[in-house]
């Protein structure tokens, strides 16, 4: 009798534990979600001229363009993989450590570092004006598709190095040198050898970055130009300019199959990873490019992913600090940095770009008061490896599927009215990027939390301890550096979120994304300057928290290996 | 290309050097430029009548009003709002915009927007 009455204890201090993230993701995803969708069906009733074209033809290119851009990525990831993975040479951790960096960044920094790279008033126009005595910029890559390709791959090589890249500094090398003792060729080895052995790896990091380039929204919209729209943007532009709520909910339904279906199969490539591989020890199968190809191919792939990721984000930085005068001389000031602070035309509604980033801070602030403890109690109640939590697992990283537009456009139709109204409840922006947030935030603090031997808690109790002393002076000291981890990614991820944000965020309350975007098409050279440099500001912000977060995984991971 | 007829003033306003002379033109012939009218109302049945009332006064203010062409690059209605310096240098207004009736853009406006999406944005 006491043990049944123990278990209904104990069930009864789990729902308390869910209640919390059940009730925010109910309020905040289903409840939206659920509205886009009916708002979807309406287009069915309501209007009389369905074009579908409206629908096909965005969902085809979408398709298309991720197609595209991950072969492309693949093109230049896998090389560069191989490059990590097997070779040494001068500068490696430092430019292993930089190209993690584009893909962290916001969207509207890549865009802007493109737009200031490539675009009409970018480096590369500029100079070749200079050097030919042009009047027009000759080069016009703005709102191509070529642009989008270009930024995409910019944005998802990291991830293939990353993935395909650590898979290949781990298998064991025998296997290859055995290929080649019984007299297979080096390109043999490869095709029969390594690729299949990393075929698993390919697979998973391709369809990762498919799915990435499917749900593009910011490097689309800011340098794909209007002709081009992904689904993602099609969404933006049915729902923010043509007023058509019914279209965007379509649209959005259709986004949310094919994100879902594109997830389910990454799950399925990811579980399939499980090769026998047998764990080498760091750097082992790297050498020194020793044969005159191995340099001219080192040398090559160097140059490659210097030009690709990092040039952008150097012209951005460079383009933000240089003004041309009248008389087309060059100029190096901070007149674009001073003037984010300026209300130059004194205008009534004026608001200060500064404010702007004012505004980031305050909600990425609310955002980590949000998710940190929202996912503690998740990751907490998971860990009963009850039924409820086998359950409740997936349920919780739904709103991964789910794109950040959709999270938009699902807010804008649920919350109009008071207390929670868009337009008078600024909450409501920190909150979208929680449900960003919140599924990174659990599965960083989960095996943190599992990490912790039972004894430790037992032992703690068994002298006396409360469930929350043991809690409070037991669990959180050794959860604190996972915390503080998952609190910098979400600050990061709400300070650059763009999708969700430009459908939140009032004319009066822009965050400091919504403002780049703002500017960089307004015409004006004093505008540009002010976009590169808000961009600039935040690239800063953002890479210093990443590396921040990479620091601290690297002293967590270490600090795993030793208690374990 | 298309644009405002005060295009040619929201140049020289942006550029980041003082500007003597607009870098673009607006070609104002009789028939080229179609007039474009920005509207603010009052919904029937408001709960706030008194509120939206006092906010349309504020927008007919010459406060407002000397605000928005900057801001908007539109003209002021209220003829008490000074029109800004880059509007009376640069930006003129065509003596002869065509005209189309209410009526007739009530019934054209879906397939224009429609023929529009299809020939410039796809």
């Amino acid at each position: 009798m006491s043990g049944l009455l123990q278990l209904v204890r104990r069930w009864r201090w789990q729902w308390l534990l869910w209640l919390l993230p059940l009730a925010f993701l109910l309020v905040f995803f289903f409840i939206p979600l659920a509205s886009i969708l009916r708002l979807g069906a309406q287009v069915f009733t309501d209007q009389a001229h369905l074009n579908l074209g409206r629908v096909w033809r965005p969902l085809a290119f979408t398709f298309g363009q991720a197609t595209l851009s991950t072969l492309l990525t693949l093109l230049v990831g896998l090389p560069a993989a191989y490059l990590f993975a097997r070779f040494r040479f001068p500068g490696r951790g430092l430019l292993n450590a930089l190209v993690v960096l584009p893909f962290m960044l916001p969207t509207v920094v890549a865009a802007a570092g493109f737009n200031a790279l490539l675009g009409p008033n970018g480096w590369l126009n500029l100079l070749l004006m200079k050097l030919f005595n042009l009047t027009q910029a000759p080069i016009h890559l703005l709102n191509t598709l070529g642009i989008i390709l270009l930024a995409h791959v910019f944005y998802n090589t990291p991830v293939i190095i990353r993935v395909v890249g650590s898979a290949w500094a781990q298998l064991d090398t025998r296997v290859e040198q055995a290929a080649r003792v019984l007299g297979a060729s080096p390109w043999q080895t490869m095709r029969l050898v390594t690729l299949p052995l990393l075929r698993p790896a390919i697979l998973a990091a391709a369809m990762l970055v498919f799915l990435f380039n499917f749900t593009s929204f910011g490097v689309v919209l800011l340098l794909g130009g209007p002709q081009y729209a992904t689904l993602e943007v099609e969404i933006y532009m049915q729902a923010v300019q043509m007023l058509n709520l019914p279209m965007a909910g379509l649209l959005s339904g259709v986004q949310l199959l094919c994100t879902l279906g594109i997830s389910i199969l990454y799950s399925r490539a990811v579980g399939k990873q499980s090769i026998p591989l047998i764990p080498r020890l760091k750097g082992e199968g790297a050498r020194q490019p020793h044969s005159g190809w191995e340099r001219v191919f080192v040398a090559g792939m160097l140059t490659l992913l210097i030009l690709l990721e990092l040039l952008p984000l150097i012209a951005l930085v460079l383009r933000s600090v240089m003004l041309m005068d009248a008389s087309g001389h060059t100029v190096w000031t901070l007149s674009a940095y001073q003037e984010l602070f300026i209300n130059r035309r004194q205008s009534v509604f004026y608001v200060p770009p500064i404010q702007s980033g004012v505004n980031s801070l305050l909600y990425g602030l609310a955002t980590v008061l949000m998710a940190v403890p929202l996912g503690t109690l998740t990751a907490m109640a998971l860990r009963s490896r009850s039924q409820l939590a086998r359950i409740m697992d997936p349920v919780l990283m739904l709103p991964l599927g789910a794109s950040a537009v959709t999270l938009g456009l699902g807010f804008i139709a649920v919350f109009n009215r008071p207390p929670l109204d868009v337009r008078t409840f600024p909450l409501l922006i920190p909150i979208a990027h929680t449900l960003v947030a919140l599924p990174f935030v659990v599965r960083t603090l989960q095996p943190a939390l599992a990490g912790i031997p039972v004894s430790l808690r037992q032992a703690a109790a068994v002298l006396g301890a409360s469930p929350f002393q043991v809690w409070r002076t037991v669990e959180l000291p050794i959860l604190a550096r996972a915390a503080v981890v998952s609190a910098i990614f979400s600050f990061t991820l709400s300070l650059g979120e763009f999708g969700a944000t430009s459908f939140l965020a009032r004319p009066e309350t822009p965050t400091l994304p919504v403002a780049i975007s703002r500017f960089i098409s307004l015409p004006g050279a004093l505008n540009y300057g002010q976009a590169l440099a808000m961009a600039t500001l935040l690239m800063l912000v953002c890479a210093l928290s990443i590396l921040g977060i990479e620091q601290l995984s690297r002293f967590l991971n270490e600090g795993e290996k030793t208690n374990g | 290309m298309v644009s405002y007829a005060s295009s040619p003033a929201a140049e020289v306003v942006y550029a980041s050097e003082p500007l003597t002379d607009a870098s673009t033109g607006a070609i104002l012939a009789d028939g080229m430029c179609f007039r474009q009218v920005e509207f603010a109302g009052i919904l029937k049945g408001t709960p706030n009548r008194k509120l939206a009332e006092q906010w349309i006064d504020f927008m007919l203010s010459t406060t407002f009003q000397e605000d928005m062409p900057l801001q908007m690059f539109v003209y002021p209605v209220n003829p008490k709002a000074k029109l800004p310096d880059a509007f009376s240098k640069y930006a003129s207004i065509p003596e002869m915009p065509a005209r189309l009736t209410p009526a007739e853009i009530t019934s054209g406006r879906e397939t224009w927007i429609e023929a529009w999406t299809e020939a410039v944005l796809r």
